[in-house]
Parts: C-alpha cells; sequence; structure tokens
C-alpha cells in the first residue's frame, strides 16, 4: 500500500500503521529495512541539514536528472522526522531532493525512508552514506564507453546519459594511448656545454 | 668560459652517438630503470647499441616495493627485451623509506623480513634478495635515520669499479638547478672531458639523454614500439597536463598526490597499500586540496600559523621525532612565514628535513615597513 503525506497531521496517523521490517543477516542478526516504509512526501514538507559536506558539480546534477528521468526514482531521500520543526530533515539524498525540487523537475511528491536517529547517529550516518561508495577503475570506464560506441550509441548521446563531456568521451575513445599522439613531432636539437 | 651550444644534429643521433662512445670507453654499463618514461627509453638505445655489440649489459631497479604495480610489469618487460644482452639486477632488499602520509608510522622497511604477507607483491624467484655486499661494513649516511633509499644506491655502486651508470636524467624542461648540479664537475673519460656525468666513488654516473625533452621521449618510444608503464595513458584519460606525467613513489615527501588517484588506476594497488601502511585514506580524500598536506590555507580553527605549529608539535604521535622536530625549530626564526613551512613538515612527517625550511624574516613584514614609512 502506497502512503501519500500531504499534512503533518497525515504523517502523524501514517507513523503508527508502520511497521518496522527486518532481514536476517547470517553474522550480524537482525538488520532493519527502511526503504520497504517508503512514504511519498510533498516537497515542502522536506528540509536540508545544516551539517552535510558533501558538493556535487553541476554536470554531475545534470546527470542525477538524466538518472531520474531513465531509471526513475529509484533510491528513496533518508530522512529524520523532527518534532521541534515539523519537518523531515534529510539525512542522505539532499541533492535528489533538489532535483526533486522548482528549479529542476518539480515534483508533486518525493520518496522519503524515515530513521529515527539521534543526533550523533544522524551525522555519522550522513558520511557513511557520502563516503561509502566506489570509484571508476579509469580503465574499465573507458571499456564501458568503448561498449557503447559498439553499441551503436553516438558521442552526443554518451555524452548526455553518461554527464561527460566530448573530450572526456575522446579520450576514452583513444585506444592508442598516449604515445601515439608525439608521432609526428619534430625531435629537439642537440646541444653541449664547450669550456672556450 | 662555459657555453652552451647547439650541434646541429637532433637529440637521437646525439644520443646514439654517445652510447657508442659508452660501449667503446667502458667495459662495464649498467643503466638505472624505474618503470619511468625516460629510463624507458635510455635502457632501450643502450640495449640496441649492446645488441649490435653483441655485448651484455645490466640493467638495475632497485625496488622500492610500495610502487605501481604498473612500474614493476613494466620493468619486468624491459629485463625481458633482449635477453641475451642483458644481466637482471632487480634488488628487493630491506631498506627504510619515509613514510609521509602517517604521523605514528614515519618510516616504512620495505621488503621486511616476517611481514611478507603484507608487502604489496610477492617477490620474485629471480631477483635480488639479499643485499649483495657485506652488510657488516655497509655504510650509512645517517645512522639515526638507519639504512635508507641512498644508502643501498650507493652501497650497490660501491659493488663496482670503474663502471659506468646510465641515468635517464634529462635538463630540458627541468629546473636549472638541477642541470647545474650536473655539469657543475665534468668528468674525465680516459683523457676525454664529459659535461652530461659525474664521478661517482670508483664509478661514474652520466646522462645520456640530458638534451631530450619529453616530447623527444615519447617519439622515440612510439617509433620503437617500445611499451611502456599503463599509469601514462591513465593519467592522460584523466586530463593531466604532458609536463605534470610521473609514475613516482607511492609515499615519499612529494608522492602523497599521485595517491588520490590511485583507486581509479589501480585498485587492487590501492587495497594493498592500505593495509600495508597507516594513513593512506586520509591522504587519498584531502591530497588535492591544499588545505592539509600541502599547508597552503591555514584550518579555520587557528588564527596563526605559529598557532597550528605549536598545535602540531604539542600533539605530535611520535615523542622521537617531535624532538627532532623541536630541536630543528630552536634554531630558526619565529615567524609566520617560517612557521607555515614548519607546518609543512610536521604534517608530512618530514622528520629528514627533506623538504628544507628557507629561515628568514616574513618577506610581507618589509612591504609593511615600506608602507608605513610611505604613508
Amino acid at each position: 500500500m502506497v502512503r501519500y503525506v500531504d499534512t503533518i497531521d497525515q504523517f502523524y496517523s501514517a507513523k503508527s500503521d508502520i511497521e518496522p521490517i527486518y532481514i536476517n543477516s547470517r553474522t550480524h542478526g537482525k538488520v532493519l529495512v527502511p526503504c520497504v516504509n517508503t512514504l511519498l512526501v510533498r516537497p515542502s514538507l522536506i528540509v536540508a541539514n545544516t551539517y552535510n559536506p558533501n558538493s556535487v558539480s553541476d554536470d554531475k546534477m545534470s546527470l542525477l536528472q538524466q538518472s531520474i528521468l531513465d531509471n526513475g526514482f529509484a533510491f528513496p531521500i533518508v530522512a529524520i522526522w523532527d518534532d521541534d520543526q515539523c519537518k523531515f530533515v534529510i539525512v542522505d539524498g539532499f541533492h535528489r531532493s533538489v532535483i526533486g525540487g522548482p528549479d529542476w523537475l518539480d515534483f508533486d511528491y518525493v520518496p522519503v525512508a524515515i530513521l529515527n536517529h539521534t543526533m550523533a547517529q544522524r551525522l555519522a550516518a550522513t558520511v557513511q552514506f557520502n563516503k561509502a561508495r566506489g570509484v571508476h577503475a579509469v580503465d574499465l570506464d573507458a571499456d564501458v564507453i568503448r561498449a557503447l560506441i559498439g553499441q551503436g550509441m553516438t558521442e552526443e548521446e554518451i555524452t548526455e546519459k553518461l554527464g561527460i563531456d566530448l573530450d572526456t568521451v575522446h579520450r576514452y575513445k583513444q585506444l592508442t594511448g598516449i604515445a601515439e599522439l608525439f608521432k609526428n613531432a619534430d625531435y629537439s636539437l642537440s646541444w653541449e656545454m664547450k669550456d672556450d | 668560459m662555459l657555453t652552451q651550444r647547439y650541434t646541429g644534429k637532433t637529440v637521437l643521433v646525439a644520443a646514439r652517438e654517445r652510447m657508442s662512445f659508452l660501449f667503446d670507453e667502458f667495459e662495464h654499463i649498467i643503466v638505472s630503470i624505474s618503470g619511468g618514461k625516460d629510463s624507458t627509453a635510455l635502457a632501450h638505445l643502450a640495449l640496441v647499441e649492446a645488441n649490435r655489440r653483441r655485448r651484455k649489459i645490466g640493467l638495475y631497479f632497485l625496488d622500492e616495493e610500495v610502487t605501481y604495480q604498473s612500474s614493476a610489469d613494466q620493468v619486468e618487460r624491459l629485463m625481458s627485451m633482449f635477453p641475451e644482452n642483458i644481466t637482471k639486477i632487480w634488488l628487493q632488499i630491506e631498506f627504510n623509506l619515509t613514510n609521509s602520509t602517517s604521523l605514528s608510522e614515519g618510516q616504512l622497511i620495505c621488503w621486511e623480513s616476517g611481514k611478507h604477507k603484507l608487502w604489496m607483491r610477492p617477490k620474485k624467484e629471480w631477483t635480488i634478495h639479499h643485499a649483495p655486499w657485506d652488510t657488516e661494513t655497509q655504510t650509512v649516511r645517517n645512522k639515526s635515520k638507519g639504512f635508507g633509499f641512498y644508502d643501498a644506491i650507493e652501497n650497490f655502486e660501491r659493488c663496482y669499479h670503474g663502471a659506468a651508470f646510465l641515468v635517464g636524467l634529462r635538463a630540458a624542461g627541468e629546473s636549472p638547478n638541477r642541470w647545474r648540479a650536473v655539469t657543475k664537475n665534468p668528468v674525465n673519460v680516459n683523457g676525454k672531458t664529459v659535461y652530461w656525468g659525474t664521478k661517482k666513488g670508483d664509478n661514474f654516473a652520466l646522462y645520456p639523454l640530458y638534451d631530450w625533452n619529453f616530447h623527444d621521449v615519447w617519439r622515440y618510444i612510439h617509433d620503437e614500439g617500445i611499451p611502456y608503464s599503463k599509469i601514462y595513458d591513465m593519467q592522460f584519460k584523466k586530463g593531466y597536463p604532458i609536463t605534470e606525467m610521473r609514475v613516482s613513489s607511492l609515499i615519499h615527501e612529494r608522492a602523497f598526490k599521485s595517491i588520490v588517484d590511485l583507486p581509479e588506476f589501480e585498485p587492487k594497488t590501492y587495497n594493498r597499500l592500505q593495509k600495508r601502511i597507516q594513513g593512506i585514506a586520509l591522504a587519498q580524500e584531502s591530497g588535492k586540496s591544499g588545505k592539509l598536506f600541502a599547508c597552503r590555507k591555514l584550518p579555520k580553527n587557528f588564527t596563526s600559523w605559529i598557532t597550528y605549529r605549536d598545535f602540531l608539535l604539542d600533539t605530535h604521535l611520535d615523542h622521537e621525532r617531535k624532538h627532532i622536530f623541536v630541536n630543528r625549530f630552536a634554531r630558526q626564526l619565529n615567524n609566520e612565514y617560517v612557521a607555515r613551512q614548519q607546518c609543512r613538515q610536521l604534517i608530512l612527517n618530514d622528520y629528514e628535513n627533506n623538504l628544507s625550511v628557507d629561515s628568514s624574516p616574513d618577506p610581507r613584514d618589509e612591504l609593511i615597513r615600506y608602507y608605513d614609512e610611505v604613508l
């Protein structure tokens, strides 16, 4: 059942219905799964936290928008409910909420998964969400781009879908490597030290 | 007067002539290689000449253990290029390295015995596993720091007499100081004065590529179809300026920058490195920003470099090293200009004083005085 939250009161009544769902880890026992109880919330009820050190560059924001359009809103915003502010305060997914806001896609609702965290837990959670992620190995990234070109995707489509500029696509396409760049370079003129 | 003069030849023709000269004059020729592009080109030039003359030369690699996997791969490729003309001298022996990424673990003993499970790579069967000189009488430059990288080089070179050690040092495009240091004392090779070398004990260090530019090196590597380290292609793909591409060690005072991109270049090497030495994660995340490691910007919770320096000293984790810093700083001026440099030494754990501190009056004080008088 999908739960919509338009007002604060709706959230308080929905809250009592929410039953925590757990999965079992062979090594660590019960683990909570908040994403199962995701709510669809009016963006006006959500505020940013004041401590998030993560920054996302403009080109990565465009990529995030493209990802949401292509794949749907697959990852809910993670938030806690703050009784003082009567708002959801974001723990993870600030940039997803910006993309859902008036400057970008201007959604009527956005998905929110709710944690029950103290301030210290929230700070730690934000850092965990931001940092526990991978980087792309440069040569594998290049392999993916060459595979997409092999599948018939144009360079322009690649820049749009993967959020990288044409220059980078060209670099990645170059199978030849750096030495190839200098094949037409002239050798310098030799010099020597003379004592006279 | 000593002047610099063009010869009318290309650097390639000149380098081949120099190579021919070296093979005429020296019986023992040893090329130092690192896996980098310059020593790759140099080794190839020497091997072509050796092959023509059916002679054998040494390819020498002092393995610091904490290197890119690609560097080790490159050395292995070079050593298998002209099998009948190469004596392989790949040293995988214990010596001390400075670890600038950690405050609690200031030195790394590479290839430390008993730690083979932690080594970045296993030793190869056919490399040299024990110092080929008498370790009882080996020389150490600085006893308090122990047997280091340069000690290993010196003691190794002392195993030879009258040999030519070829090094891929280039003057073109490098700092003028570096070149002045090289040409200051020309060497006498069987009556001929050679300006591209220095005498080292019984032996000679010679720089046949001294007038090459980076594009000459790449052109040569391309034309001859010589394999080169993959790191250069990755740095190129990441958009590094051509002149800043380096395949350096991963932990000395200036190398922390190369750790920033390591997870993208060699994820496996990065994982091994994290298990091998302390402080890698911090260096990876903050290495490129000027705040922490480069000490360009004062952290926001400090009001002066002097207070930041005193804080770093007070909280220093290693008592022995702290003493070295305290004594050294006591001999230096106490102003903001000097304190910033001292902070850099503390952050990079440079107890060896490799990034030396310019202990002079703050240049800004002079400017302030000037305006005080004028206004």
